[in-house]
């Protein structure tokens, strides 16, 4: 048994202790307990020596708070004095942070909204999507987020280690109850659904509610819409899909709470499955690929990788045994966690009804956010250290009246928390005003609830704090590290070591406003590129409807025929695709002579439609209804197709051309050649093309050239003609050159973000440079005015002062340039069809940030070159 | 002068009486020895320092010795203001019981 006290109790009480005197009392408590262990025992020694602990703790806590508090009061005090004090000090560093916390909180809610996705259901991380990959070339090698319906009762009845599997198919079809109609994003489910994903039940049961085929479950919200307050129950509602054959009569049979905007499924009715048209011949379908599959693992399993190679076993066995496909050729199966769907899925292709968000976007706004607060941190270091000689003899005073360097620190880092407190106050107004176009611009729809959160509180001031303790921090050991006897020997400039530090931490600030300049401008010039360039054919006055009603097709002539009496319509063409975005290919396309195998996007339209968008010609002729023959036989090819079939456009005339069709072929020949127009995505290669004509039932959009006069009037004519053949559908219309720009949109706002933040950076980096410049003209105002007095003019005091910052601006380009050209060009990488980045747009980049700078140093160095020498110099 | 408290008096005879080896624990034995009662470390330790800041007492470190785990020892020592102090306390009790054992209690 040891005679030594408890460690605890020991150690507790050293900390207890003054430092002067704890030395020897700790000793003298020790002793006193060894003398007490042998005379009393061990447990009164513990006791005794315990008690001493509880003894000495009260006065000590009330000390040491007591102190802290007073000297934390002190710290604020003369926090507060200095912002008063120094005006144009405060202002740099309080709207620079402000500016940098509200980029920064913006970002943050967005990134945490899109984090947030799938989250929401209980056991979301046992809930896995099965996604599939084709190894055929010929289906493309993507990922797919459909398969089969029968692999969920596969799965389930084969595994047990999946307590539930579901599919689900999603559609966009018209709700109609009594006169009101609504489109509406629907979800078509079998197997489990309401097992494997959990919803709050206003009204009805999760278990019966699907035991009927016709039964339709509504979200709170259409409920409401279509139905007021009252339980809707038993009510009956109909749907109108473009995929039945009918009008669909259902029975409401329970009403849940709306789906949140964070899930990747976003719909707002749910119906059986089973009463689909056409879903009986996908029962036993391994063939068709169309639904999402969902499963839930069970508690006790794990997704490892032995269950992995069951799966695939037994995938490929199915498929081997029940579908068409070749046995090279079976696709690969692999499971994402639904938490993973909405940012991870860049890969996968979804088809339908599935919002998408992207993580490369995410980090990537993550950064910028991060560069503006430092870029704000830094103006607080630089102006903090600069200013350091002015406060040297405060510094000097407390320590040589006893603060310890530990004091001194603490007493800095709480003036930068303090003042970053401040700024959180102004940023949160910030945040409230740019929210709404925030959000917009980035495509979301998210509430401003989250105000009244706690955890945004707590990470608001979270952030505040940790902004606070990293500007403050530099500042701070560079502020404690002054020697007293220095500071009052020789009020010196700061050291050598101090400048550099201050140097380099500009250089850095517009390093990176420059990249970001660099990169906003080239975006941009991308973007104009993209928008002005001749994409071959003509984007304006075409107006284009989206078809979905299918029984429009077989009176499209008769509605043709209503349109065109309208002077302002000029032609009327349909069509299976708009022209920018030909998105339907093959390579099942056969002709005499073919020695490889092209993979053609197909195009189906009618008479006038490639006249209509001014599509040029280079051998033989349109569609036209002067050849009976060509609505049965007739194609156009591009010019790729042309060349890569390896004919001239004149030779490819009269080439017999054979499109094989899933149960059958289609045989025509080769009647006309146009020029290569942009059909796809700018990030995309010119492919070949094939045209064929369209049958009036298989269209999906009416296309109009309209003349520009009464725009609004000609769209009112059309929606009033359309609603005469299809009244049960809604009227959807685009102009092609938005819709054009509408596929840009992503880059586009990309483009405006970094764009508002490349300004917001260009401006924190400003005013933390005049407010350097300030300071240093205040410190140099003598040297000039002794320079003016012995003649020097106002030219060249100006170039004495500025020449030291454009140093510094020059050198942080040739750190800017390289990064942000290689940025760029990396990004520029995605595009087929790009700008040049020639040295234009460096040059315009640093000219922006070294007029800025200039501009900025100038207004203060010129001031001090103008004013009148006497009165820097009257007073020594 | 002030004049030294009856524990303050009982300290400082206890610090001379012990000579090379007064520091906090003797001096408490001696005073627990000498009173019959129990002394708390505490109680020693406040007149101790008070000595110490009227110049009575004047005390040092020792080396450092195994017994207290590795830990100094304050050794007090008697200043010539502290044997002044002692001696004007003395005279006065002198003064004060002068012929009173004698008639009170009968000793001689």
């Amino acid at each position: 048994m040891s005679n030594r006290p408890p460690k605890i109790a020991e150690k507790l009480l050293s900390k207890l202790l003054y430092d002067d005197v704890w030395k020897t009392t700790l000793g003298d408590f020790e002793e006193q307990y060894a003398y007490l262990l042998e005379k009393e025992g061990e447990s009164t020694a513990k006791r005794w020596y315990w008690g001493q602990v509880l003894r000495y703790a009260p006065s000590k806590i009330v000390h040491k708070f007591y102190w802290s508090i007073e000297m934390f009061i002190n710290y604020l005090k003369m926090s507060f004095r200095r912002l008063r004090n120094n005006k144009t000090y405060s202002f740099i560093n309080i709207s620079g942070l402000a500016v940098g916390l509200a980029s920064f909180i913006l970002i943050g809610l967005f990134v945490q909204h899109e984090l947030s996705y799938d989250k929401h259901y209980e056991d979301s991380d046992r809930i896995y999507r099965v996604n599939k990959r084709n190894i055929d070339a010929y289906q493309g090698n993507n990922w797919n987020a459909v398969t089969p319906m029968p692999l969920h009762s596969g799965l389930k009845e084969n595994f047990p280690q999946f307590e539930h599997t579901t599919y689900v198919t999603a559609y966009t079809e018209v709700i109609k109850s009594g006169a009101d109609s609504f489109y509406e994003d629907g979800l078509y489910v079998g197997g489990e659904y309401f097992e494997t994903f959990n919803h709050t039940w206003v009204y009805g049961n999760p278990i019966t509610a699907l035991d009927n085929p016709e039964s339709i479950i509504l979200t709170q919200s259409l409920s409401t819409k279509i139905f007021g307050d009252k339980n809707p129950v038993g009510e009956s509602i109909s749907i109108i899909s473009a995929h039945e054959t009918d009008i669909k009569l259902k029975t409401v049979t329970g009403v849940i709470e709306d789906v949140p905007r964070t899930s990747h499924l976003y719909f707002s009715y749910i119906v059986n499955e089973v009463s689909r048209y056409w879903s009986k011949n996908d029962y036993n379908n391994w063939d068709s690929n169309s639904y999402f599959t969902y499963v839930k693992l069970s508690k006790q399993a794990s997704l490892n990788e032995e269950l992995q190679a069951k799966l695939s076993d037994y995938y490929n066995a199915q498929m081997t045994t029940q579908s068409s496909y070749n046995p090279d050729k079976i696709p690969q199966i692999g499971f994402q966690p639904i938490q993973d769907i909405h940012l991870k899925s860049t890969h996968i292709n979804h088809q339908r009804g599935v919002s998408l968000g992207d993580i490369k976007y995410m980090y990537f706004l993550l950064l910028i956010g991060l560069i503006i607060l430092l870029i704000a941190c830094v103006n607080y270091m630089n102006l903090a250290t600069a200013r350091a000689i002015m406060r040297a003899k405060e510094i000097g005073v407390r320590k040589v009246i006893g603060a310890l360097r530990s004091n001194l620190i603490m007493q800095f880092i709480s003036e930068a928390v303090l003042l970053s407190f401040i700024s959180i106050v102004l940023a949160l107004a910030l945040v409230r005003i740019l929210f709404p176009p925030f959000i917009d611009l980035v495509n979301r729809e998210i509430g401003m609830d989250f105000f009244t959160a706690p955890e945004f509180w707590l990470s608001v001031l979270g952030i505040s704090f940790l902004v606070g303790l990293i500007a403050g921090s530099y500042p701070a050991f560079y502020m404690s590290s002054l020697r007293p006897s220095g500071i009052f020997k020789n009020m010196t400039k700061g050291g050598k070591e101090n400048t550099f530090m201050r140097n380099a931490l500009v250089m850095g600030q517009f390093s990176i406003t420059t990249i970001l300049i660099i990169s906003s401008i080239v975006i941009f010039q991308q973007l104009d590129f993209i928008r002005t360039t001749d994409v071959g054919y003509t984007r304006d006055q075409i107006l284009t409807v989206h078809i979905k009603d299918e029984s429009v097709g077989e009176q499209y002539e008769a509605l043709a025929q209503h349109l065109k009496r309208n002077p302002n319509i000029q032609q009327v063409s349909i069509g299976n695709h708009l022209p920018n975005n030909i998105k339907s290919s093959t390579s099942g396309i056969q002709w005499p002579g073919k020695e490889e195998r092209i993979t053609f996007h197909l195009h189906n339209v009618h008479y006038d439609f490639y006249e209509m968008l001014d599509i040029e010609l280079i051998a033989g002729r349109f569609f036209s209804e002067e050849f009976s023959t060509d609505e049965s036989n007739a194609f156009l090819l591009n010019e790729s197709a042309v060349t890569k079939m390896g004919f001239t456009p004149e030779e490819a005339l009269g080439t017999p051309m054979r499109r094989l069709i899933p149960n059958g072929k289609v045989d025509g020949q080769v009647v006309g050649v146009v020029k290569d127009f942009s059909f796809l995505s700018f990030r995309l290669q010119q492919e070949a093309l094939l045209v064929g004509f369209t049958r009036p039932q298989d269209f999906d959009y009416l296309v109009m050239k309209v003349s520009p006069e009464n725009l609004q009037e000609t769209v009112t004519y059309v929606e009033t003609q359309v609603k005469q053949f299809s009244p049960n559908y809604p009227f959807e219309y685009a102009f092609l050159d938005d819709a054009f720009d509408n596929m840009y949109k992503t880059d586009l706002n990309l483009g405006t973000l970094l764009n508002a933040f490349a300004i917001l950076a260009l401006f924190i980096a400003a005013i933390g440079l005049f407010g350097l410049a300030s300071f240093m003209m205040e410190q140099r105002a003598k040297e000039i005015g002794i320079r003016k007095v012995l003649g020097a003019n106002v030219l060249q005091i100006l170039t004495v002062v500025n020449k030291d910052f454009m140093k510094l601006i020059a050198v942080s380009f040739v750190i800017a340039i390289p990064i942000g050209w290689y940025a760029m060009d990396t990004w520029l990488q995605d595009f087929a069809y790009k700008i040049e980045l020639g040295p234009s747009i460096f040059v315009a980049a640093t000219s922006i940030a070294i007029v800025v700078a200039l501009l900025t140093v100038s207004y203060k160095s010129f001031k001090t070159a103008t004013a009148n020498p006497v009165n820097s110099l009257r007073s020594e | 002068m002030k004049l030294l408290t009856r524990s303050e008096e009982y300290i400082l005879l206890a610090v001379w009486r012990l000579g090379e080896d007064a520091y906090s624990i003797p001096i408490q034995q001696k005073l627990n020895e000498i009173t019959g009662k129990e002394w708390s470390l505490g109680g020693i330790y406040m007149p101790l320092e008070r000595l110490e800041k009227r110049g009575q007492l004047m005390s040092m470190l020792s080396e450092s010795t195994p017994e207290r785990g590795g830990r100094h020892k304050r050794i007090y020592k008697l200043t010539p203001a502290g044997k002044k102090a002692l001696r004007e306390i003395y005279e006065v009790q002198q003064t004060i019981w002068a012929g009173i054992p004698q008639l009170m209690f009968g000793l001689s």
